[in-house]
């Protein structure tokens, strides 16, 4: 056999070797996307006000602009010592209503409706009556241990988007220094008034 | 003696004819293979207006409302020439009609959101989306898929494993993860043809509500006891996302492509639930 022919098997044999290897094959594809977005809001900065004048608290409870809006409750306690009675309310707006008494016989007074971001409650008189030779000026509440506290909760949606009533039981969350979550209390004390 | 004849044949004109023949017959079957994966681009080359193209195309939907779709269409708007390529279309964004006319999203409520698949193209393709949801930081930075902020929180319902083709690999623990969901149509989709929704409600866990940190402080002002009291989530600014892709692959030769183009194995349960056992 000549070495032509011999290059000629062998080119033979190779392509067919080569014309047997898998083919690389690419595969007819496409895609496509989309993506959105939304933020979260749960800020709700609350703070409560209160004058005293003429033997009775005025107390307002009031929350910033952007706050969501939350659920508001407030509760009256007090030292007996020169005090005859108290009367929350005493004009009776019916927008505090009486609610639930704490485990120390302290009454509840909640707020009827949601307030919203920049909103402010009404009034919630407080009437001190003391036996008058314990008045010594009937406009400087300090004389009196007299302390009005306040709690919120956001408001919160059924998957409708109603609104759900209030409910105080719901128990907050947070993270303790060591990633742990725990129970969270959140009632709000002021100074004594 | 045998040899001898085999050699003789060999060198002669009509052997070296005959191992020709051979030669070109096993280049004929080992070839025919590599032209099965390209789609028939051409079916017949007489210039536009008569010419039929072959075209892979698929659309995502949300709401019924186009959002992102990618075909290989050709293009006639040049005279002298027609090309083909990809064409993009929709906005590519979800959720921009979410919360209709209010301004904030309300924690808790079941807000609309069903996604669809269309195939857009002129061949009938399988498809597959892949779910992405997480939370990113005011600074825009992706949040770690931890519990205060989990993916899980993005509570995205799909249809799935119910009938309407739409199958979740439950089994890839590597696949489907706290921050990804990857879904097969079981079905061929056809030319033109919708899938089923494969989702249908969004909302945020109103859980997350419960998740807060609490600041208190006291100020005196003259005559006024003022105490204010912030109560706030620490990761102020945060936003949740929701991202979708959509793949398709060509059904001519389609246990092949999907093996290719998302390397799916004989042996995996949603090759199974594709092609079946």
């Amino acid at each position: 056999m000549n070495k032509r022919k011999l290059v000629l098997i062998l080119l033979v044999f190779a392509l067919i070797t080569c014309a047997n290897i898998q083919p690389a094959i690419a595969y007819f594809t496409t895609f496509t996307y989309a993506k959105g977005s939304h933020p979260i809001y749960l800020r709700d900065t609350t703070r409560i006000e209160e004058q005293f004048s003429n033997m009775t608290k005025h107390v307002r409870i009031s929350s910033d602009a952007n706050s969501e809006p939350v659920w508001v409750r407030a509760k009256v306690f007090y030292a007996y010592q020169g005090i005859d009675e108290i009367k929350i309310n005493e004009a009776g707006n019916p927008k505090w209503q009486e609610g639930e008494t704490d485990d120390n016989g302290y009454v509840y007074y909640n707020y009827s409706d949601p307030l919203p971001g920049g909103g402010k409650t009404d009034e919630l008189t407080v009437t001190i009556y003391a036996k008058s030779k314990e008045i010594i000026n009937p406009d400087d509440g300090d004389q009196y241990n007299v302390i009005v506290t306040y709690e919120s909760t956001p408001v919160r949606y059924d998957e409708d988007g109603i609104r759900l009533p209030v409910d105080w039981n719901t128990q907050l969350l947070q993270y303790d220094s060591n990633g742990e979550i725990v129970p969270v209390f959140e009632d709000n004390e002021e100074g004594n008034g | 003696m045998k040899m001898k004849k085999i050699r003789s044949f060999s060198r002669s004109p009509m052997g070296t004819t005959f191992l020709f023949m051979l030669a070109i017959l096993f280049l004929m079957t080992g070839t025919i293979g590599g032209v099965r994966a390209a789609p028939q681009i051409y079916n017949e080359n007489s210039g536009y207006g008569g010419v039929q193209l072959d075209t892979i195309g698929v659309s995502l939907y949300e709401n019924d409302k186009l959002v992102g779709s990618r075909n290989y269409e050709r293009d006639y708007s040049n005279d002298s020439t027609a090309k083909a390529d990809f064409v993009e279309g929709g906005s590519h964004v979800l959720l921009s009609n979410m919360l209709g006319d209010e301004n904030k999203i309300q924690l808790g409520r079941k807000y609309t959101e069903k996604l669809h698949v269309v195939n857009s193209g002129n061949i009938p393709e399988y498809v597959r989306v892949t779910i992405y949801k997480y939370w990113t930081d005011s600074a825009g930075n992706k949040v770690a898929a931890t519990d205060r902020l989990s993916p899980d929180l993005i509570d995205l319902h799909l249809l799935v494993n119910n009938n309407n083709g739409w199958v979740m690999d439950t089994e890839d623990k590597e696949t489907n993860t706290r921050e990804r969901t990857v879904l097969y149509y079981t079905s061929l989709l056809g030319i033109g043809n919708p899938t089923p929704y494969f989702t249908d409600t969004l909302k945020i866990d109103e859980r997350i509500i419960d998740l807060v940190d609490i600041k208190t402080s006291t100020t005196t002002g003259d005559g006024n006891k003022i105490v204010e009291t912030v109560t706030w989530l620490a990761e102020d600014g945060y936003q949740f996302w929701i991202e979708v892709e959509v793949d398709a692959v060509q059904n001519h030769n389609a246990e092949d492509a999907v093996r290719s183009a998302w390397g799916l194995q004989a042996s995996d349960s949603m090759y199974k639930a594709i092609f079946g056992s």
